[in-house]
């Protein structure tokens, strides 16, 4: 098997490079807070098939209070190693640690964000908040409160008694994200959330999201195959190689922050879009020729 | 959902701004007319099947002695009220309702393991596919014969009855629930019994009521027929097999309205719950 080359790329413009890593002072900045090593999944072949590798001997390391997106050709394993990180899928081989410790199933650290939102749909919006709470020891009291406190910080305090079906895409996956953050995760993983989004909803919540993460600064793992969305909100990209996925490739993202939206025109965002592209596009091409 | 309830349902959410449809189901106009002419065609139904019984009575056509007839079942109403009934309803209410209740909180547990872990589904299955393709009718000496003439043999007798078609039902429902609902459910450490009664069982809960509509009919015929063999000294089921030794058609007649009536009255409140639950559908 051929071995994969990580290389991260030289900064755009040495101007925009950030002074502080995230995090700011920070006991644990400079130390990897998440680590894949050699992560290796495969799913069993059905009947005589040889078993699928979904993910092939990732190795990743991403700071404490960074903003990681994870970009690749479709179906590339970008969900699988998400799941992997969420403790909701098995490694074959290798290991995922945050913060030091082997991650083994899901816990109240970390919170996922899913593509199809995820919501009960016989529960209103303030009931699928305290869904979050459902296995901890809090009274009905505390979970009322809280789902309320994260409603209002996504801006859905007045849906709160709605049922999810009553609310637009954009309105669920709020309450996707308020339900994440309600438990006050360090780590926050998110599937391709703004995926089933239009295009202008996409971009308000992506704002939205920076807002709300520049605020506490969690460990952010963003998958999406979405290259404009992924350059605004990221510190680094990485840029995942057809399936089997391992990381072709991270770049690093000095674009100051806060980012204003109109960011997307800068010749430096545009450049990055480029760069990205031209990595994507032989992978997409190829990924294309294969059966899914 | 009715119109009244959709009124309801709009005017409680004025927030919702630009939702089409809740405009569309505010609007009253077709919907009701075909409801009234539904009710209009079912009543006509009916009247025309009671006139021509009545009729076939009268012209000789049958003997009104053995079936009866509509004005003879109407004299006998009373007699349900004053006739000494009250017991044999209540000791067959009893047991239904037992029976009913158990069969439903035991079928769909049974049915969401089943659904939810193969193994267990691989040893439910025969059992439950003979205990719900055997006719009902050939457990009930075998329920006799264990548990003797009484109560706990009606319940038992009914209770047979209702749970298969519930437990089928649930699996059927528990197979079929949303996986990303299920990885939410682990990723924020819902497990166990916690995750049955917080997503499982509400996924399945239109599953659980076709299968308690269904339920609800068998109860009643376990119940009823364990009677007739002498279940106890009171029921409905003794008076109905009384009733029909006794040729006394008219009353035989207005007692199976009532049990048909009562059973009616039922589903009808199993429908009206299906709405309350169901509510959060679009």
């Amino acid at each position: 098997m051929v071995h994969h080359t990580t290389e991260s790329a030289k900064p755009v413009d040495p101007a925009l490079r950030r002074a502080s890593s995230p995090g700011g002072d920070d006991a644990d900045a400079g130390r990897p807070f998440i680590v894949l090593e050699a992560a290796t999944v495969e799913y069993p072949g059905r009947g005589a098939q040889a078993p699928t590798r979904a993910l092939d001997a990732v190795d990743l390391e991403v700071q404490a209070g960074e903003f990681v997106s994870l970009v690749g050709p479709s179906g590339c394993g970008k969900t699988t190693l998400l799941m992997a990180v969420a403790g909701l899928l098995e490694l074959t081989d290798g290991s995922v640690r945050i913060g030091g410790r082997q991650v083994v199933a899901p816990g109240p650290d970390r919170a996922v964000v899913f593509q199809e939102f995820a919501l009960l749909p016989w529960r209103t919006v303030r009931r699928n908040v305290e869904f979050a709470f459902e296995g901890g020891e809090l009274t009905r009291r505390q979970r009322r409160d809280r789902a309320d406190e994260f409603l209002e910080l996504v801006g859905l305090r007045d849906f709160a008694d709605h049922y999810p079906a009553q609310l637009s895409g954009g309105m669920r996956q709020r309450v996707g994200i308020a339900r994440a953050l309600a438990i006050e995760p360090e780590t926050l993983l998110m599937d391709e959330p703004f995926g089933a989004l239009d295009a202008q909803t996409k971009v308000v919540l992506g704002e939205e999201l920076l807002r709300l993460w520049e605020r506490d600064r969690q460990t952010v793992l963003f998958v999406t195959h979405d290259i404009d969305e992924a350059i605004f909100l990221s510190d680094r990209i990485a840029v995942m190689s057809r399936r089997p996925a391992s990381v072709r490739c991270l770049i690093d993202i000095d674009l100051p922050r806060p980012r204003p939206h109109d960011i997307k025109t800068a010749p430096e965002f545009n450049e990055y879009r480029q760069q990205i592209w031209n990595l994507l596009h032989d992978e997409a091409a190829e990924a294309s020729r294969e059966p899914n | 959902m009715s119109p009244t309830e959709a009124a309801g349902l709009a005017a409680r959410d004025p927030e919702v701004q630009g939702r089409p449809a809740a405009a569309v189901r505010r609007r009253p106009g077709p919907r009701q007319l075909t409801s009234t002419a539904r009710r209009l065609v079912g009543a006509a139904s009916i009247l025309l099947f009671l006139v021509s019984w009545e009729l076939a009575g009268r012209l000789g056509a049958v003997n009104p002695r053995t079936v009866s007839s509509p004005s003879a079942v109407a004299r006998e109403l009373p007699w349900l009220v004053t006739g000494g009934l009250g017991q044999d309803y209540r000791v067959t209410a009893l047991a239904v309702a037992v029976a009913f209740v158990g069969s439903l909180v035991v079928g769909s547990f049974l049915g969401v393991a089943s659904g939810r872990h193969a193994p267990t589904r691989w040893g439910m299955d025969p059992i439950v596919t003979l205990g719900y393709t055997t006719p009902l009718v050939a457990f009930v000496p075998i329920v006799v014969l264990f548990l003797g003439l009484g109560v706990p043999a009606k319940i038992v007798a009914g209770f047979v009855g209702g749970v298969f078609p519930v437990i089928v039902n649930v699996e059927a429902g528990a197979r079929t629930v949303d996986p990303v609902l299920l990885r939410a459910a682990r990723s924020f450490g819902v497990t166990g019994l916690r995750r049955v009664c917080t997503v499982l069982l509400p996924s399945t809960a239109p599953f659980v009521l076709v299968g308690a509509r269904i339920a609800l009919g068998r109860v009643l015929i376990g119940v009823i027929i364990t009677e007739m063999i002498g279940g106890s000294q009171y029921g409905v089921g003794l008076l109905l097999i009384r009733l029909g030794q006794g040729f006394q058609a008219d009353r035989l007649m207005a007692l199976v309205l009532l049990v048909g009536l009562a059973g009616t009255t039922v589903i009808g409140i199993i429908r009206r719950l299906e709405a309350r639950i169901l509510r959060w559908r679009p």
